[in-house]
């Protein structure tokens, strides 16, 4: 197998090695400043010589360059991102000034594709790229905020509105089930650093690869798209020191309708309490309970959130020596009380030019985080359904402890401790040599490190007397990551008109994982000390662990042939330490064909209006390996299986599979990429379909075997789809502009074949709410569908083939029965349900068999059918930016479409299983009472055995389609001249609003839910509300 | 041609620097590869420690829904709508209790011990007496968890050998339960009485006295009395067991079940094993348990006026009158020395024992038997034995038709085992075993249901005395028949 991967290597190095090296000639120096339309100096504009690939400067800090050309036919480009770029040709000239406009038809930009980087004129795959510009129109909290909506076939949702919420992410739909659904995260070069630990102020670039052909040199892991993230450089010249602090404050951005005491009296009356149909509660003028308190929970739990988040970097550098350093603190106070969460963070980049061979770069990344994260299933599940009257305080001004099984929200969330501290830190080095022009050595590593510890706490009076006692739990998890990789780079331009690139390396990474957990309950020294040693019961502690190492072969070649036709190859070999021997090793690879058919002759007529236009193909197969290692083989698992006091040992409830390998994924892509009217409008658009073979996951197995689930590597999945981007300028002009970028995604996924054709259903809390079954989507919501509620007993009356009967009540005993519009004569027939008939004020539901098409006798499991699908049909972005002299206004919409959820607090005080829940306000006005009532929710009884509440039904399963005011910034820039008064370089002063609006049918918080997990999405259970945000900052640079 | 050379060496040498192929060769950490496993005389301690583990994940959850709940000993309450259509006899595919998993997983856990055992023995670690003896624990629990499949599911699909590997077939349909009670559970246990051995007295594992005692049981419900007889003549032969007169003693058959009357009990404690989920269904703390008794049956209104020590041994008289339902059974719970009553355990903390066998029962069981094959006096010294203990008086023979045929002398065996072993997973199963399921169900679902006004359906169908398969195991294995009665 080895051999197959050094055949193809040496290919790749005879390519290297047979073109000679070229030629050095006579310099001069050019130098001079390069301004924007406002006449202020850029810096880190890009200056090269036309024609040779290497950027020869950089303007300063200041926008001076200097740069030696070799003749003075030299033609000089600047380019930075946001300016159109320029040319201009030296001639006799030593000092050449330039003013930049602005644009966005920048195919000289610089876009990095993994170990190296490519001229975006030259990409064939389909990579997206997101600026350090475009960030900062943003006051984003982490990385995926700064990316949600920027990039065409990236769907980013946060899980909830909680201070330091987590975000999950998908790059073209979900191509796996359980071998992990996020993408390669590669940052400076390396796997391995934290997302987290990224101030989105540090990002220079980051670029998304979405295909196939982009991804493939990371091979093995790369199958979910992989996001490389370029973290910002210091530029030769004087200290530059930017600070920037931005504090905003929110507001819960909508309350739910909540039952008051009137309404919860009401539904005391419908579901028959016996005490308030007899007045003996309603009329009790000295219950001050029921007559004085209305508590509004939303308004008791939730205050004005405050975030402040401040900044300070320093950069800059002497020649051969650029150092970036920066320190960011961001302090998040959410809107429920409570809660919080801090991070710092802190980098520290050096690259450094020993001589013209060596280069040497570090990069330091450290961060660290708390939080108070609250449960969200405590506090605000429970707040709304509490009965309004029960009071908060006691007379003491103690908390209340819980009232009849209803826990106090109040006390929950001020009292229960869920604290998280989370140390990340990684350190990466580099050097590069380069053997000659064209070909360079670099060795790289990189080491990670994540700490975490977990606290929690219930202190006794969060539970109901005598039932529960207080609880603690204390866990550490550590993970530590290394990578080692070597490569080289080869780029030449030959004379001929080719210009060839190519990568050839190896690389290796472990990745190891402890974690360990105790915890108990009882605790002495009257809850002052919280940790496990207070506790007199002490739960048994089930400490796990794990190591997965990897080792990698890769290589790359590319050709651009006048800048007309490209060809780029790329082949991997990856070997995991989670497969057995012998099935190991997978090989991946991609070929993809770009055609610039904007410069061919034929085209000429077209100039006028077509700056450029490119064709690209390519087709690739990737891999994923992200499944828990070991499973090749049976396991016995130890410390689960305990019996008097002694500890067994028994086999897994997992059977092994020594057949096990990678999860493949081949794609296909067709992009075209247009620059059209002189840069004012850029279109990029791209098909593609991808199919992933050979799933990897846990296959439920038949019960006799003992086992509940076999590790497979079998099925298939299929994800299709459209992106395109149109960015441009409506209008532009010396003073004003207007720029406007839209984006959208279409995906859709299919199921096209499960291991032994076998059902998946998945469940949460034990209970079914998910479908994934061939034919299918991922993401389906499986259940009953109601069709109404039976408005009398008479009305459950059905034909001999259980047809619905029309019932026409006219009078008492005079009850007559229409089917299909024509009289029935014959005795209806009853519906029943786990053996009972259903009568008035039960649900209706669909009683079709979908397997067999035939209607039946029984509401059972068997008649559920697919509500909905969880995942979005499309998401898009709408970004609009006017500049206006010194002023810059900007907002974006972002839309996501098509998706439903399903609404599992609303479900859950429905559920009316006991008389201390509350439903909601609907439910309580909209169910059935008497005889005749024509309703959308049934009777209120609790309990009743007939299935009212079953799961899942379908009147939770509501579109979650959304459009968000996502935000909006105003930026003042203080003219230059106040700025050189008060001794600094320039200023800029902000105001932003987040979250202003957002348009949906969804009756929960909100409709954006993470879609972290690939077989349950879209189940919201109550969480986190978000919130309404306006703010402003400063910006100073020094 | 040099400088290809050098650049080529530079690559090899980096290629075997970074290239180790040992680091690709990852074991577990925390968990053992099979191949590393079977070797040690502790291995085989292991093993068989986590046949009772498994016993303890079969049983947690489903013990009172498969033994009592869907009998007249208990009714719905709580939150929820499971025990609603437990009690009235609404089960479905998807019922919790109808996951048939466990036991299979149990099974499983026979199978490997049955298999992999003698290996240590072959290599030295243990002796032949100790390989018999865990092998006749390893039959025994296999027999177990077949005898419950029978009764619960009737016919069960059959693996007597571990399943390995995803080559051999998954899909068995299901095997005839009366050849699986000739061809498996008699014969397995009749080799782990040979087996077995006999100095091991320990109620907390499986011992000779289990053995027979589930044998006896066994026969039972093949109605092989004379085989009753004598298994049960075996166990009050060996002079053994007694039954407990203390009263403190009585409570520990529940509480410890390690006295002279527990047979074989299932040990239990919630830090090391995790709750007993019992604690859920029966005495939760804070007025939720899953299941009251039910007080609307007659054999409740009998009991309530006799006075009889088993109604405070099962629930507080002192709160619960004759009026309301009695909603905690404290029955397996510990005594508080100061109050003197039974606390109940929050739901986490639950550690009752499950009395799998008891020398009453045994003793109950040689009565039914006795009376079946005309011997009546034998059966009522044996019911009079069990009433002494808890002064519950002479038998009302008014109440029973002054005894005049054998099925009044059963009526009274078979109320006094719902008394005695209340709760014990005893009741549904002699309901089932004498054919009164209809009888003593019907009448009692309809005032069920006319309570909950709705139509009174009653049991509806003698079919549904068998649970249905549950959806998990019908889709997991398309060659599963349902049970008569469910859907498919």
């Amino acid at each position: 197998m080895k051999k197959t991967v050094f055949v193809v290597l040496s290919l790749f190095i005879v390519l290297f090695f047979t073109s000679s090296l070229s030629v050095y000639a006579q310099q001069v120096k050019v130098s001079g400043f390069v301004r924007d339309t406002a006449g202020l100096g850029v810096p880190g504009v890009s200056v090269a010589i036309k024609g040779q690939g290497n950027i020869g400067a950089i303007t300063d800090a200041k926008g001076h360059y200097s740069i030696n050309v070799p003749n003075a036919k030299t033609v000089l480009v600047f380019t930075s991102v946001g300016f159109m770029n320029t040319e201009v040709k030296v001639g006799n000239h030593t000092n050449i000034d330039v003013n930049l406009t602005p644009g966005t038809s920048n195919l000289d930009d610089v876009v990095v594709i993994g170990y190296g980087s490519q001229k975006k004129r030259d990409v064939t795959g389909a990579i997206s790229s997101v600026n350090s510009k475009q960030i900062a129109e943003r006051q984003a909290v982490d990385v995926f905020d700064a990316l949600q909506g920027q990039s065409p076939g990236v769907q980013i949702a946060q899980e909830s509105g909680r201070p330091g919420a987590e975000s999950s992410i998908r790059i073209r739909g979900t191509a796996t089930i359980e071998a992990g659904a996020n993408p390669l995260y590669i940052i400076d070069g390396a796997q391995g650093t934290s997302m987290d630990g990224i101030n989105p102020n540090d990002i220079e670039s980051i670029e998304i690869l979405r295909d196939a052909a982009s991804a493939a040199i990371y091979g093995a892991r790369s199958a979910n798209g992989v996001i490389i993230i370029t973290t910002k450089r210091g530029k030769d010249g004087k200290a530059r020191i930017d600070f920037r602090q931005t504090t905003s404050f929110g507001r819960l951005s909508h309350k739910l309708p909540q039952a008051n005491a009137a309404d919860r009296r009401l539904y005391d009356l419908k579901r028959g309490s016996f005490a308030v149909k007899n007045n003996t509660v309603n009329n009790d003028s000295l219950n001050p309970g029921v007559n004085y308190i209305d508590n509004d929970y939303q308004d008791l739990l939730t205050r004005t959130s405050i975030r402040s988040q401040s900044d300070l970097s320093i950069s800059g550098g002497t020649p051969g020596l650029t150092y970036f350093g920066s320190f960011g603190y961001l302090q998040d106070k959410g809107i429920v009380l409570n809660s919080w969460s801090n991070i710092a963070r802190g980098r520290f980049n050096v690259d450094y030019k020993a001589n013209s061979k060596l280069t040497f770069a570090t990069r330091v990344q450290l961060s660290y985080k708390t939080e108070n994260k609250i449960s969200d299933g405590n506090v605000l599940a429970q707040a709304i359904p509490r009965i309004p009257w029960l009071p908060i305080y006691l007379a003491d001004g103690s908390f209340s402890p819980p009232i009849s099984g209803s826990y106090n929200p109040i006390a929950d969330v001020m009292l229960r401790k869920n604290k998280f501290d989370i140390y990340n830190g990684s350190i990466y080095n580099s050097l590069t040599y380069a053997l000659s022009k064209s070909l360079k050595f670099t060795v790289d590593a990189n080491i990670a490190t994540n700490i975490s510890s977990n606290l929690t706490f219930s202190p006794y009076i969060l539970n109901p007397v005598g039932t529960q006692n207080d609880a603690i739990g204390d866990s550490l998890n550590l993970a530590t990551f290394w990578q080692v990789q070597g490569f080289f780079n080869y780029s030449k331009i030959l004379k001929d008109g080719h210009t060839i690139s190519g990568v050839l390396g190896v690389s290796a990474d472990n990745s190891f994982t402890k974690n360990s957990f105790s915890g108990g309950t009882n605790l002495v020294a009257n809850e002052s000390v919280l940790s496990v040693n207070a506790a007199t019961i002490r739960s048994l502690s089930t400490p796990n662990s794990q190591r997965i190492f990897s080792e990698s072969y890769y290589a790359r070649l590319g050709d651009s042939y006048l800048g007309k036709y490209m060809i780029n190859t790329t082949f991997r070999a990856d070997g995991s330490s989670r497969f057995a021997p012998g099935n190991r090793w997978g090989y991946f690879g991609a070929a993809s064909l770009g055609w610039r058919f904007s410069d061919e002759n034929f085209m000429n007529w077209s100039r006028k209006y077509l700056d450029d236009g490119k064709l690209r193909l390519s087709y690739g197969l990737t891999g994923n390996d992200q499944v828990a290692p070991y499973q090749y083989s049976n396991q016995y698992t130890v410390g689960n299986d305990f019996y008097n006091y002694n500890s067994g040992i028994t086999a897994s409830n997992i059977l092994g599979n020594p057949k096990l390998s990678w999860e493949e994924t081949k794609q296909i892509n067709a992009g075209m990429d247009l620059a059209l009217l002189k840069g004012r409008l850029n279109v990029t658009l791209d098909l593609y379909s991808k199919t992933t073979d050979k799933l990897l996951y846990r296959a439920p197995l038949d019960k006799s075997t003992g086992y509940d689930f076999a590790a497979v590597n079998i099925g298939s999945i299929r994800n299709q789809g459209v992106e395109f981007l149109i960015s441009g300028f409506p209008y532009k002009s010396k003073e004003f502009t207007w720029n406007i970028s839209f984006n959208m995604s279409f995906n859709s996924n299919k199921v096209l074949e499960l291991y032994k054709h076998t059902t998946l259903l998945p469940t949460t809390n034990n209970n079914n709410v998910w479908q994934v079954a061939e034919g299918g989507q991922l993401g389906n919501l499986y259940g009953y569908k109601a069709l109404g509620v039976y408005q009398y007993d008479a009305s459950n009356a059905y034909s001999s083939d259980w047809e619905r009967l029309t019932v026409n009540i006219n009078g008492p005993g005079d009850t007559s029965y229409l089917l299909n519009g024509k009289p029935y004569t014959g005795i209806p027939n009853k519906i029943s349900t786990n053996g009972l008939k259903l009568g008035g004020g039960d649900m209706i539901w669909q009683n079709i068999n979908p397997t067999t098409g035939k209607r039946d006798s029984t509401i059972d499991d068997r008649n559920r059918v697919v509500l909905g699908n969880a995942i979005p049909k499309w998401t898009g972005d709408i970004t609009n930016t006017f500049t206006y002299k010194q002023f810059s206004l900007s907002f974006n919409l972002y839309i996501s479409w098509g998706n439903k959820l399903y609404n599992a607090q609303f479900y859950n005080m429905n559920l009316i299983s006991t008389v201390n829940n509350t439903p909601t306000v609907d439910f309580i006005h909209q169910s059935w009472w008497h005889p005749g009532d024509n309703t959308i929710y049934p009777k209120a009884k609790i309990n009743s055995g007939l299935g009212n509440t079953t799961y899942i039904s379908s009147l939770y399963v509501e579109d979650a389609s959304f459009i968000r005011f996502r935000n909006l910034k105003f930026t003042y820039q203080v003219p230059k001249l106040v700025c050189s008064k008060l001794k600094i370089n320039s200023v800029s002063v902000f105001a932003f609003a987040n979250n202003l609006a957002i348009w949906t049918k969804y009756k929960g918080y909100d409709p954006e839910i993470s879609m972290s997990s690939v077989l349950t999405p879209g189940y919201d259970g109550g969480r986190y509300p978000r919130k309404k945000e306006l703010g402003f900052g400063i910006n100073v640079n020094f | 041609m040099k400088k290809i050379l050098f650049y080529s060496t530079v690559i090899i040498s980096v290629f075997s620097l970074t290239s180790c192929n040992k680091q690709l060769d990852q074991q577990p950490i925390v968990t053992i590869i099979d191949t590393a496993f079977w070797k040690t005389k502790d291995d085989a301690k292991a093993a068989n420690i986590a046949l009772y583990a498994g016993l303890q994940n079969v049983f947690s959850n489903t013990f009172t829904e498969w033994g009592d709940a869907r009998s007249d000993n208990l009714s719905y309450g709580g939150t929820g709508e499971n025990q609603v259509n437990v009690s009235l006899n609404g089960l479905d595919a998807v019922t919790a209790a109808a996951d048939w998993g466990g036991i299979f997983n149990e099974i499983q856990r026979a199978n490997l011990n049955i298999k992999y055992l003698p290996n240590i023995y072959n290599r030295s670690q243990i002796s032949i007496k100790e390989l018999n003896h865990y092998l006749a624990q390893a039959y025994t629990a296999r027999a177990f968890m077949y005898f419950w499949g029978i009764r619960l599911w009737g016919d069960m699909p059959v693996r007597t050998t571990p399943y390995e590997s995803l080559d051999s077939n998954q899909y068995i349909g299901r095997s005839n339960k009366d050849s699986i009670l000739t061809n498996i559970i008699i014969p397995d246990l009749k080799l782990a009485l040979n087996m077995v051995d006999a100095s091991q007295k320990s109620t907390l594992y499986i011992n000779e006295g289990a053995i027979l005692s589930l044998l006896a049981e066994v026969y039972m419900w093949t109605k092989d009395y004379a085989n009753v007889i004598a298994t049960t003549n075996r166990l009050v032969n060996s002079k053994k067991y007694s039954i407990v007169q203390d009263p403190t003693l009585y409570k520990d058959v529940f509480v410890s079940g390690t006295t002279n009357e527990n047979i074989w009990s299932l040990d239990w404690h919630f830090n090391t094993d995790g709750r007993n989920g019992l604690g859920t269904k029966l005495g939760s703390n804070g007025n939720t348990s899953n299941y009251y008794i039910d007080t609307s049956t007659t054999w409740y209104h009998k009991w309530i006026v006799s006075p009889d020590k088993r109604r405070s041994l099962n629930y507080d008289i002192s709160i619960y009158s004759t009026t309301s339902q009695p909603k905690q059974i404290w029955k397996f719970y510990p005594i508080d020395i100061n109050t003197g009553k039974p606390i109940i355990p929050t739901r986490v903390q639950c550690e009752a024992k499950l009395p799998f066998y008891r020398y009453a029962d045994v003793l109950l069981m040689q009565a039914e038997a006795a009376n079946a094959m005309g011997d009546t006096a034998t059966a009522l010294s044996n019911v009079r034995i069990i009433r002494d203990r808890s002064s519950a008086g002479p038998i009302n023979v008014g109440a029973y038709n002054n005894l005049a045929t054998q099925n009044d002398v059963l009526n009274v065996i078979l109320d006094e085992r719902q008394i005695e072993l209340y709760c014990e997973g005893k009741r549904w199963f002699d309901l089932v075993r004498n054919g009164l399921v209809d009888d003593i169900m019907d009448p009692l679902v309809k005032s069920r249901q006319s309570t909950l006004s709705l139509s009174p359906t009653g049991f509806s169908d003698p079919a549904k005395i068998l649970w249905p398969v549950s959806r998990a195991a019908l889709i997991a294995n398309p060659n599963l028949v349902q049970n008569p009665h469910y859907s498919r």
